[in-house]
């Protein structure tokens, strides 16, 4: 997230995240929190831009280990659009959902398994935030103000939350992760 | 050089101030650390810069806190800080100010106020008055961000950084917990 709150550009642009220097201690901060075995979730717009590049050689070369993560993770898709999600070699296990139901998300959350992460997809955040089933925010906020772009809260209720953590890191990055507090 | 620094009360959702500016999300938490933090920054500046709205609050507020029986403490020795610290309101429409050391400047000009950070003197604060940053953050005028970000998402209010034409780097220089869930981020600009 940026310091202005936003998530992405306003065209979903995400070329900003190159201002993060490369740091020992946030790679090994970053392959930490991916090792949960949980399953990921997104949006349509994240979805797509995790599918053009995690299963690529690119990928598989620059950061094999997470593009291993990323590939065994169970991936859950909402997209009202998307007929069907295709599988390779290099990018299984997705579950493709047309609409958020709540009841469908709460028994998500009561099966055996590791947590559910949602990654960018703000559009799913903000539903999620509205019905009360985030559990959990972890905010990477990086040093810089876009001026322009899709804010992670818009139309999200006010709500309370209770700092968790919050440590910085060499190369700008601050983490501060948060539960929200019910009223 | 001086340095102009933003000093602001914040929400995760970017804003600095709920719809009619009552601030009850930070009276609500506000504790020692942070009465600290307040202390260091207007001990270290000498000016600050208001927007109207801004300055109409605080001079409906900081006159008068030292023999209001009913403000706290720690106010009341900030009410000293604040009622004797320059302060300029940028204003075309407050014709004369009778509070305490206060002046008006009808605009902002950026050459006067470039002229102002190369003279001698401490730092200048923009408190609140989000048009004031905006505007100042647009000429490329701001130093520093001192963010104090609250553990709240407020859905409607005044956003801090509507309208910045450009993208602004930063560096963090400090991320500091308060110990009451307030996050203080210390950002420096390349400045112009």
């Amino acid at each position: 997230m940026t310091v202005d709150g936003f998530f992405a550009g306003p065209h979903g642009e995400i070329d900003w995240f190159k201002v993060i220097k490369k740091d020992g201690e946030w790679d090994k901060y970053t392959h930490e929190q991916s090792r949960s075995g949980g399953t990921l979730m997104f949006g349509h717009t994240t979805y797509e831009m995790m599918k053009g590049y995690w299963p690529t050689p690119d990928a598989l070369k620059n950061d094999p280990y997470m593009a291993e993560v990323v590939n065994n993770s169970p991936k859950i898709v909402f997209s009202k659009t998307l007929k069907r999600v295709e599988e390779g070699p290099h990018w299984k296990n997705i579950m493709l959902f047309h609409e958020i139901k709540p009841e469908e998300i709460i028994k998500m959350k009561e099966r055996e398994g590791g947590d559910i992460t949602i990654l960018g997809s703000g559009t799913i955040v903000q539903q999620l935030a509205n019905l009360g089933l985030i559990d959990e925010y972890g905010l990477v906020v990086v040093p810089i103000m876009l001026g322009a772009g899709k804010s992670l809260f818009k139309d999200v209720k006010e709500t309370n939350l209770k700092l968790l953590e919050a440590r910085a890191f060499k190369n700008g990055i601050v983490v501060l992760r948060y539960q929200p507090v019910l009223k | 050089m001086r340095k102009i620094i933003a000093t602001e009360f914040y929400t995760l959702d970017g804003m600095m101030s709920d719809p009619k500016d009552t601030m009850d999300w930070v009276l609500g938490t506000f504790n020692e650390e942070m009465g600290k933090y307040e202390n260091e920054i207007y001990d270290s500046a000498d000016t600050l810069l208001l927007g109207e709205v801004t300055y109409k609050i605080f001079e409906g507020y900081w006159p008068y806190a030292a023999d209001n029986p009913d403000t706290p403490p720690g106010d009341v020795e900030m009410a000293h800080k604040i009622n004797s610290i320059r302060k300029i309101v940028f204003s075309k429409t407050i014709k004369n100010v009778t509070w305490q050391n206060s002046e008006i400047f009808s605009d902002i000009d950026p050459e006067k106020l470039k002229a102002m950070k190369q003279s001698p003197g401490k730092s200048m604060l923009v408190v609140g008055s989000a048009s004031i940053v905006q505007q100042l953050a647009n000429l490329g005028l701001i130093d520093e961000y001192h963010l104090l970000l609250h553990p709240v998402v407020l859905g409607t209010g005044k956003p801090l950084f509507k309208d910045i034409k450009e993208k602004v780097n930063l560096k963090l220089l400090e991320a500091k917990d308060f110990g009451n869930g307030v996050v203080l981020l210390k950002y420096q600009t390349a400045g112009k």
